[in-house]
C-alpha cells in the first residue's frame, strides 16, 4: 500500500510539474506576444477596431552607401563602398520585396573589388515567395526587351532581408511568439526567436529601445571564409516619413554590418507606408528555372604538357603537374565548386597529391574554396598580406555549416609570398609574383610558367568574349601590362581566372600596346 | 485499490486538469451554428434571387457591435485617427489587380492623388464592377433588375441595371457607346446567375487605389443563392492594362427577412469637400 501511494504521489508530482511547465510556457508565450504587440503598436502597425496589423505593403526611398562584402582591398579592412540611391518595395503577406539600387563610385578611395565602376550601375533584386530573380528594369520579363534573370541561390538572403526590416521582424516574431524568448539587456528589451520555412535554422535577436521601437536586429549565417558570421542591422531616428501621413514610423537611418564592417549605410528620405500599389509578378523564365542551382560542371582543358585549365563556372582554376605532386592555382567560389575542381584534378592527374594550393588574393569569391584545399592536405600559398588574416578568420567557428576543414580537424598550413616565390622540382616551375600598383587587392599574386610561357591572373584582366567590340582598357589592365614589362616575363598566353584563354597579342591589343 | 487503478485515476486527474488549463487559455469560440435555410425557386426552376440583400454578412473590418464607438476608441479617440486608420486598413487588402509594368507608376500617381482623381469622390457613378452586388433584385424569367444605392462616402446616388436572361448575344463592342455600367447580358449556369458585361467607358475605377481600366474591360459577375445567403463575385478581364484577370473579393449578403423592408434612398451628392482638402490623406 505504502509503495502504491508513493507511486501515485510520484505520478501526481510529475503531472503537476508538467502542468506548471505548461502554464509557465503559456505565460512565457503571452509575455513574448505582449512585447511584440507593444512594439507593433509603437511603430503604428496596429489599427482599427479589431486591432489588426494594417501594414501589408511599403515603399522606402533613400541614399547612402552600400559595400562589397568580401571584396576589401586590405584583407582585414572595411568592405569597399559605393554611393547609392535606394528604392525598396516590401509586401509582407506575399512575401515579396524589390530592391532597386543605382551604384556609383564613392568620393573616397577607389580600392577593392568592384571598383571603379565605368558607369553608374543599376541592380534590381526581387524575391516573391519561393522565387528570386534580378530585373533589368522593374517588371522585367513582362516588358519587351527587358531581362529577368533567375537567382535561386539568393532566395534566402532576400527573404532574410525582408524579415529583418523593422516591420517585417515584428511580423516574423509574432508568427512564432510561442517560441520567442524575452529578456533584458540593460534598459533594452531583447526578443529572440527562430525563423521558419526556408529560413528554418536562423535565429533572430531583436532589440527594442525604451520606446518599444526595433533598434537592432542580429542574425547569424554561414560564410565559407568567415564561418559563423553575424549580420547586425541598427535602426535609429524613427519618424513618419510619408508624403501622406500615416503615423507609421520608420527609421531615418539604417546601418547594417556584416563581418564587423558596414554593408549598408542608408539615410531614408521618404517612406510610403500607406499600403501602396507594389506588385511582383513572377516571369515565366523564373518560374521554370530550377529552384536549386545546378551544380557547376567542371570542364578540363589541357593547355600544355602537365598544365590543365578547369572551367565551366564563373571562376576557373589551373593545375600544374610536378614530378611527385600537383600545384593548384585558385580554390575559388565555394567549397562545393572547389571540391568538384579537386575531383577533376585527380581525374586529369591521377595518383599525385595536391601539395600546393595557390591563392591569387583574399576576395571571398577567390578564397571560399581554400579551406577545402587545406582539408585536402595542400599547403596554402597566399599573398603575405593575407596569411595573418586567414589564420584569424579560419579559427572562427563553423557551427552553422561545418565544412570539410572543420570536420577534418586539420590545422591549415599557410605559406606567405611577399614579392616572389618559385615552386620547382627542376622539371616544372611556377613563379609567383606580387602584382605591384594594383588597387584591386593588397599584395595579390600572378603566376607565371616560364617553360610554357603562360601567365595566370585573376580579376585585373577579364578577356571579353570573342568578337565582342573593343572596350577602353582599365587602369588594372594597364597596370598588369606594366608588371609584365617590369618583371620581363616572356608571356605567350594569358590563362585568366575569369573569361577565356587569350594570347599576349590579344592582351596587347586590348591595352593599346600592339 | 490496485496500482492500476491508481494509475488510471492519476492519469484521468492529469487529463482533466490539463484540459481545464487548455480550456481556460483557449479563446472563446462561438458555438452557434448558422441555420441553413433551403433555397427557394421560381416556377422556371431557377433560384429565387428576389429580395432586399442588405444583411452585410462579412465585412472583416467592422465589428457587429457599435462600429463608430469602437473605431473612435481605436487610437486616442481622435477623428483624424479614425479616418487615417480606416484608410490604412482598407488599403491593406492584398488582393490587387496585376497591372502591366508600364502602368505601375500611373497607378501610384492616381492613388497618391486619389482625393482628386477618384471619380467616385466627384459624384460620378462607381460603375461596374465597383458598384458591387445589388442591394435589391427583381427577377422575372426573361430579365433581372438590379437596384443599388451608394454608400455614404461615395455619393453616386441610386442606380439600376436591367439584365436580360433571354439568350440574346452582346451587341458588337464597336457598336456600343462606352458607359459606366456597360452592356450586361445574363445567363444561368446551373443555379448560378452569370452576368457578362462589356462596353464600358474608361472613366470609372475598379476600386480605391487608382485601379483604372480600359474601354476593352470585360466583367463577369457570378451570383449564387444558398438559403438566405447571396454570394457575389466578379472577375475583371482587361488585356489592355492587366497582366491577368482579376477576381475581386467575394461578397456575401444576407436576405432582409422583413417583407416590408424598403430600399433606402441615397443621399444627394453635392461635392463640397475637395476645395477644403489641404493634405493628400486618404479617406
Amino acid at each position: 500500500m505504502g509503495k502504491e501511494t508513493s507511486h501515485m504521489n510520484r505520478i501526481r508530482t510529475g503531472a503537476l510539474m508538467m502542468l506548471a511547465t505548461l502554464a509557465a510556457s503559456c505565460a512565457h508565450a503571452q509575455d513574448a506576444l505582449a512585447t511584440i504587440k507593444a512594439a507593433e503598436y509603437a511603430l503604428g502597425m496596429i489599427r482599427g477596431p479589431q486591432r489588426i496589423d494594417a501594414i501589408n505593403t511599403m515603399e522606402v526611398w533613400g541614399a547612402g552607401a552600400n559595400y562589397n562584402f568580401g571584396q576589401a582591398y586590405h584583407p582585414d579592412g572595411p568592405w569597399p563602398a559605393f554611393k547609392i540611391t535606394y528604392h525598396a518595395s516590401y509586401s509582407y503577406r506575399t512575401p515579396a520585396m524589390r530592391v532597386d539600387i543605382t551604384r556609383s563610385n564613392p568620393d573616397g578611395p577607389l580600392q577593392g573589388g568592384g571598383l571603379p565602376l565605368a558607369a553608374p550601375q543599376r541592380q534590381i533584386q526581387v524575391v516573391n515567395g519561393q522565387y528570386a530573380w534580378n530585373e533589368s528594369v522593374p517588371g522585367a520579363g513582362f516588358i519587351p526587351g527587358s531581362t529577368a534573370t533567375p537567382a535561386p541561390a539568393a532566395l534566402n538572403d532576400r527573404l532574410l532581408q525582408l524579415w529583418t526590416t523593422p516591420h517585417g521582424v515584428l511580423k516574423a516574431a509574432e508568427r512564432v511568439a510561442n517560441d520567442a524568448k524575452v529578456s533584458k539587456e540593460g534598459a533594452a528589451t531583447v526578443v529572440t526567436f527562430p525563423l521558419t520555412g526556408s529560413l528554418a535554422g536562423v535565429t533572430v535577436k531583436m532589440t527594442l529601445n525604451a520606446k518599444n521601437q526595433v533598434e537592432k536586429v542580429e542574425t547569424k549565417s554561414d560564410n565559407p571564409v568567415l564561418g559563423d558570421v553575424v549580420t547586425e542591422t541598427t535602426y535609429s531616428d524613427y519618424k513618419d516619413l510619408g508624403e501622406i501621413p500615416t503615423d507609421v514610423l520608420f527609421p531615418s537611418h539604417i546601418l547594417q554590418k556584416q563581418g564587423g564592417f558596414p554593408v549598408l549605410d542608408l539615410t531614408v528620405t521618404k517612406v510610403d507606408a500607406n499600403n501602396p500599389y507594389v506588385v511582383f509578378p513572377v516571369p515565366e523564365v523564373v518560374e521554370q528555372a530550377p529552384r536549386t542551382p545546378p551544380p557547376g560542371k567542371v570542364e578540363t582543358t589541357k593547355i600544355a604538357d602537365g598544365v590543365y585549365y578547369f572551367t565551366g563556372g564563373t571562376h576557373h582554376s589551373v593545375a600544374v603537374e610536378f614530378g611527385k605532386y600537383v600545384a593548384l592555382i585558385e580554390c575559388p567560389f565555394s567549397e562545393e565548386r572547389t571540391l568538384a575542381v579537386i575531383a577533376a584534378v585527380k581525374s586529369a592527374i591521377p595518383g599525385k597529391p595536391i601539395r600546393f594550393a595557390i591563392n591569387t588574393h583574399h576576395h571571398f569569391d577567390h578564397s571560399s574554396g581554400l579551406r577545402a584545399c587545406a582539408a585536402e592536405g595542400a599547403t596554402i600559398v597566399a599573398p603575405s598580406a593575407d596569411k595573418a588574416y586567414y589564420e584569424k578568420v579560419w579559427a572562427q567557428p563553423h557551427t552553422i555549416h561545418p565544412d570539410a576543414l572543420a570536420k577534418s580537424g586539420k590545422k591549415p598550413v599557410i605559406e606567405a609570398v611577399d614579392e616572389k616565390r618559385v615552386i620547382s622540382d627542376g622539371k616544372q616551375t611556377i613563379e609567383l609574383y606580387r602584382l605591384q600598383g594594383t588597387d584591386h587587392a593588397e599584395g595579390m599574386l600572378i603566376a607565371y610558367l616560364p617553360k610554357e610561357k603562360v601567365l595566370v591572373e585573376a580579376d585585373v584582366y577579364t578577356p571579353a568574349p570573342a568578337g565582342a567590340p573593343p572596350a577602353p582598357p582599365t587602369k588594372e589592365m594597364l597596370n598588369l601590362y606594366d608588371n609584365i614589362q617590369r618583371l620581363k616575363l616572356d608571356v605567350k598566353q594569358i590563362t585568366p581566372i575569369h573569361g577565356r584563354l587569350v594570347t599576349i597579342d590579344d592582351f596587347k591589343k586590348a591595352v593599346g600596346k600592339n | 485499490m490496485t496500482r492500476t487503478d491508481d494509475r488510471r485515476r492519476a492519469f484521468a486527474w492529469f487529463i482533466s486538469a490539463a484540459l481545464g488549463v487548455v480550456l481556460l487559455l483557449a479563446p472563446l469560440r462561438s458555438m452557434a451554428q448558422q441555420a441553413t435555410a433551403s433555397t427557394p425557386r421560381l416556377s422556371d426552376g431557377h433560384p429565387d434571387l428576389n429580395g432586399l440583400w442588405n444583411g452585410n454578412a462579412n465585412n472583416p473590418f467592422i465589428k457587429s457591435d457599435d462600429p463608430l464607438t469602437s473605431n473612435l476608441a481605436s487610437r486616442g479617440a481622435s477623428l483624424l485617427n479614425f479616418e487615417r486608420d480606416g484608410a490604412l486598413v482598407r488599403r491593406a487588402d492584398q488582393n490587387k489587380p496585376m497591372y502591366k509594368p508600364e502602368y505601375w507608376e500611373k497607378i501610384q500617381k492616381l492613388d497618391q492623388n486619389g482625393n482628386t482623381e477618384d471619380p467616385s469622390y466627384g459624384c460620378m457613378p462607381a460603375g461596374v464592377p465597383r458598384m458591387g452586388p445589388p442591394l435589391k433584385i427583381v427577377q422575372t424569367p426573361k430579365e433581372l433588375v438590379f437596384l443599388y444605392i451608394s454608400p455614404p462616402a461615395q455619393g453616386w446616388g441610386d442606380q439600376y441595371r436591367a439584365i436580360p436572361v433571354d439568350g440574346r448575344a452582346h451587341t458588337p463592342l464597336q457598336d456600343l457607346d462606352g458607359t459606366w455600367k456597360g452592356e450586361s447580358i445574363g445567363r444561368w449556369e446551373g443555379d448560378t446567375l452569370v452576368v457578362d458585361t462589356i462596353g464600358f467607358n474608361d472613366t470609372s475605377w475598379l476600386d480605391i487605389g487608382g485601379y483604372f481600366h480600359s474601354e476593352n474591360m470585360h466583367v463577369v459577375e457570378r451570383l449564387h443563392r444558398e438559403g438566405d445567403t447571396l454570394t457575389w463575385e466578379a472577375t475583371v478581364e482587361d488585356p489592355d492594362v492587366l497582366l491577368k484577370p482579376w477576381t475581386m473579393n467575394r461578397r456575401v449578403l444576407r436576405l432582409n427577412p422583413d417583407p416590408k423592408a424598403e430600399l433606402p434612398e441615397s443621399l444627394p451628392c453635392v461635392e463640397r469637400d475637395l476645395s477644403h482638402l489641404v493634405t493628400k490623406d486618404h479617406h
